[in-house]
């Protein structure tokens, strides 16, 4: 968790400035004093404190107690990036109108999920999300893989009802190619049995159906928080790609267990109850079935960080 | 000085600064706060362009190292070309160091967007081509959105 008060994400800068210099807030009072006016205006919101505050680059998230429970506000300086915010904050309210456990964003007094607002120094697109609350997915908890697994499926079926916009997206006959592609040229040699199962499979790869759409692309512990062994919320909609839902669920498989700073491989058996829980909800086709095991497979080679391996990546593929 | 304002990918960033072993490794041409960058002008393969130029050459190279290590991409010697087919988008390359290979890997759509004094342009669509996608060894797919770029020639 990051610290309280007022911290960089990563950047080596002195946070005072950067607020002063990128917001024109003198300090974090004064962002106390401007969330409270705003929310109060703009979502009939009232802010009791603001214990946390976090910038990275142009954007900044607060968090707030309030009367409406614990939230944060995320905004952006970044005039460029308003038009993507405003979509990715459209996804979310698509997802929660869907029903999969998302922060669905507040809507103003107005009806609106994002508004651009006057800042000290400049327009901000603002938001207001709720603060969800939850365990990070233990992988060593079955029932809660299981429950990955549906939610995962559920969040397939939720975005491929979604417009998938304008974005291009592989076929089958394109991903045969890029990972002949890669078996040829950018193969490293990190795991040479592995490498060559996957040449061996690769030419009987049946024609991969149904359509690409919109998919998570992250689906891994540190975006999943669990209460009592079921799915409460999904976070992290920044990587959202157009794939092939399978594909999703292979590179799932491969980076179910990945939390922070602790990155060991998914074992076998946990692959096999998040594809078991994704199945009770989403069956694969025949077809998506052998392309599974494929794309699992380039994943988890693909994973393995080289040489120094020390949580055993090369091992588990 | 004139340079090319990025951010390249947020959630990329936030992998490598998150896993273990991840790091950032740029060199000393970059600038910027180390959650965007700034890649300076290159003066011999892009001096002193106007707005209306068809090519901008930067220098600089920015290296995304992974979990435990693992080499994830790098971006280097960017350079951004006018659509030389008649078509809308611009063209974004980069250049592998090590093999001297210049690949277009992203696609900037449409015209830029220009600011009031003509000094800086914007492109809010950045994608990934199908050369660019093999660049980043199945991580990322052809058409995958990348952060907005910026041309600052003021």
């Amino acid at each position: 968790m990051l610290p309280l008060g007022l911290s960089m994400l990563w950047e080596p800068v002195d946070p005072e400035t950067a607020l002063r210099e990128r917001f024109g807030f003198d300090d974090l009072a004064a962002v106390r004093g401007w969330v409270s006016k705003a929310l109060d205006a703009t979502w009939a919101i009232t802010v009791d404190a603001c214990p946390r505050m976090v910038i990275s680059d142009q954007n900044a998230i607060v968090w707030a107690r309030s009367d409406r429970g614990d939230l944060v506000v995320k905004w952006s300086r970044a005039r460029e990036r308003f038009p993507s915010l405003d979509a990715s904050t459209r996804l979310l309210r698509g997802l929660a109108d869907r029903g999969i456990p998302v922060a669905a964003p507040l809507a103003t007094t107005d009806g609106l999920d994002r508004v651009v607002l006057d800042g000290p120094s400049g327009e901000l697109s603002v938001t207001v999300l709720p603060e969800l609350s939850g365990d990070w997915l233990d992988v060593t908890d079955h029932a809660a893989v299981l429950s990955a697994g549906a939610c995962l499926a559920e969040l397939h079926l939720a975005l491929g009802s979604l417009e998938a916009g304008d974005a291009t997206a592989p076929q089958g006959a394109r991903l045969s190619q890029e990972i002949g592609d890669w078996l040829a040229s950018g193969d490293r040699g990190l795991a040479p049995e592995a490498s060559r199962r996957l040449r061996d499979l690769l030419p009987g790869a049946p024609e991969l159906d149904g359509e690409p759409q919109r998919v998570h692309n992250d689906f891994r512990a540190a975006n999943i928080l669990t209460r009592d062994s079921a799915v409460v919320g999904v976070l992290d909609f920044d990587e959202v790609v157009v794939e092939h839902p399978v594909h999703d669920l292979a590179k799932a498989s491969v980076y179910l267990s990945t939390l922070f700073t602790d990155w060991p491989p998914t074992s076998r058996e946990v692959r096999q109850a998040l594809r078991a829980g994704y199945e009770s909800v989403r069956p694969l086709s025949p077809a998506e079935a052998r392309w599974f095991e494929i794309l699992v497979l380039w994943q988890g080679i693909l994973a393995i960080p080289g040489e120094h391996d020390p949580a055993g990546w090369a091992s588990a593929v | 000085m004139a340079h090319l304002d990025w951010e390249i990918k947020a959630s990329l960033l936030m992998y490598v600064m998150g896993a273990p072993g991840g790091r950032i490794v740029q060199d000393d041409a970059v600038g910027g706060s180390g959650a965007s960058f700034h890649f300076p002008l290159d003066p011999e393969r892009g001096p002193a362009p106007s707005p209306d130029a068809t090519l901008f050459a930067f220098t600089g190279s920015v290296v995304f190292i992974g979990h435990f290590g693992s080499f994830v991409g790098e971006i280097a010697d960017i350079e951004v070309t006018a659509p030389a087919d008649g078509g809308p988008d611009w063209n974004m390359s980069i250049r592998d160091r090590e093999s001297d290979v210049r690949t277009v890997a992203f696609r900037l759509a449409g015209s830029p967007e220009r600011s009031d004094d003509g000094a800086r342009f914007t492109w809010r669509q950045v994608e990934l081509t199908d050369d660019g996608a093999k660049l980043w060894g199945g991580n990322y797919p052809v058409g995958t959105p990348f952060e907005p770029v910026a041309i600052d020639l003021s």
